[in-house]
């Protein structure tokens, strides 16, 4: 009886823990998305501003997202930032830009995909 | 590396608590539930061990949760008979007074060979011996032989053998089991008496047995 009580204390736990966790993703990645949502349209140093800022938030976060999220997701989103900012500096090739921009932003899409219950993501 | 050692070293331990607070019923033989949080937790501990990209969590929520949900379970079936009859194979019987029962025979998908082997192995050769042979819902072969098969009990023959219950390990390479000495009943001084009269310290004994009935058997560690 007690072996059940604790199973359920622990069972309580896990899922607390997981509620917690989709929580605090879904706050950062949102915020995360919005700033790649946001971002200029055409390069230049504000863009490149923006995607630093970017990069800074996710160095922040990584640790702690870091507990939930593969290191690949999160890996491919600094270099998808880091590209874009290079064109941003660069500025000359605004398709490009544009190009880098979208792909970042489905990449911060990815970030949270598993903290959604969707038919598509338990398949 | 560092971190595979040390995702290694957790898991590992975690595993170690996991199946130690579900109990001896997962290391001996496994009901169907107590199967497959067994072959699962096998595949998810090995996860994050050979893929680094994988967070630990994916690993340890798993454990924590399969875990929880199997000792739950086993908590709850006892209580709830429809949930058991749901999760749980039941018994069949097999040999029914010395008569193989085809029907139940098919219905476990058991051969004829299988039967016999299954016999054989413990230690009956016909199966018109036999009384009851159940397959138990863990799989094994329960054999009741018929009483004319049976070996002869003590009371019997007649006989009134001293009762004398198990064999204690009472001191194991050198070392005393507190726990061994208190459950055969005896204490420090009765063993200390024990080994005086046969000129040994604990150090030198490589087994001591004794059982409830009083019989003592002292095995040295020096090869002499």
């Amino acid at each position: 009886m007690r072996a059940a009580l604790i199973a359920a204390l622990v069972l309580c736990l896990v899922v607390g823990l997981v509620i917690g966790n989709a929580v605090y993703v879904r706050g950062t990645v949102g915020d995360m998305r919005d700033m790649a949502d946001s971002l200029p349209e055409t390069p230049g140093a504000e863009a490149a501003d923006a995607v630093s800022l970017l990069i800074d938030r996710l160095d922040r976060e990584e640790t702690l997202l870091g507990l939930s999220v593969c290191f690949t997701l999160i890996d491919r989103v600094r270099e998808l930032a880091v590209s874009l900012r290079a064109y941003a500096q660069d500025g000359s090739d605004a398709a490009a830009y544009a190009s880098a921009r979208e792909m970042l932003r489905a990449a911060v899409d990815d970030l949270d995909r598993l903290e959604y219950v969707r038919l598509r993501n338990i398949m | 590396m560092v971190t595979i050692l040390v995702r290694t070293l957790l898991i590992y331990l975690l595993l170690i608590f996991t199946m130690r607070f579900m109990g001896k019923r997962q290391l001996g033989e496994l009901e169907v539930s107590e199967l497959v949080t067994t072959l699962l937790l096998s595949e998810v501990a090995s996860l994050p061990i050979t893929n680094q990209d994988i967070p630990l969590a994916y690993a340890l929520l798993p454990i924590l949760t399969l875990m929880a949900l199997e000792v739950l379970l086993s908590g709850l079936l006892p209580e709830v008979p429809w949930l058991k009859r749901l999760l749980s194979n039941r018994p069949t019987i097999l040999i029914r007074h010395g008569k193989p029962d085809r029907n139940a025979m098919l219905k476990s998908r058991i051969s004829a060979e299988e039967l016999m082997s299954q016999l054989r192995l413990k230690d009956v050769t016909d199966p018109a011996a036999v009384e009851y042979a159940i397959a138990e819902p863990n799989g094994q072969l329960s054999v009741i032989l018929r009483a004319p098969e049976q070996p002869a009990t003590a009371r019997e023959v007649g006989a009134d053998p001293t009762e004398t219950g198990i064999m204690h390990l009472i001191i194991s390479d050198g070392r005393i089991n507190q726990r061994s000495l208190s459950l055969a009943g005896r204490d420090m001084a009765w063993l200390e008496g024990v080994l005086a009269s046969r000129s040994l310290r604990a150090e030198d004994v490589f087994m001591l047995l004794a059982d409830d009935g009083g019989q003592v058997r002292v095995l040295p560690g020096s090869a002499s």
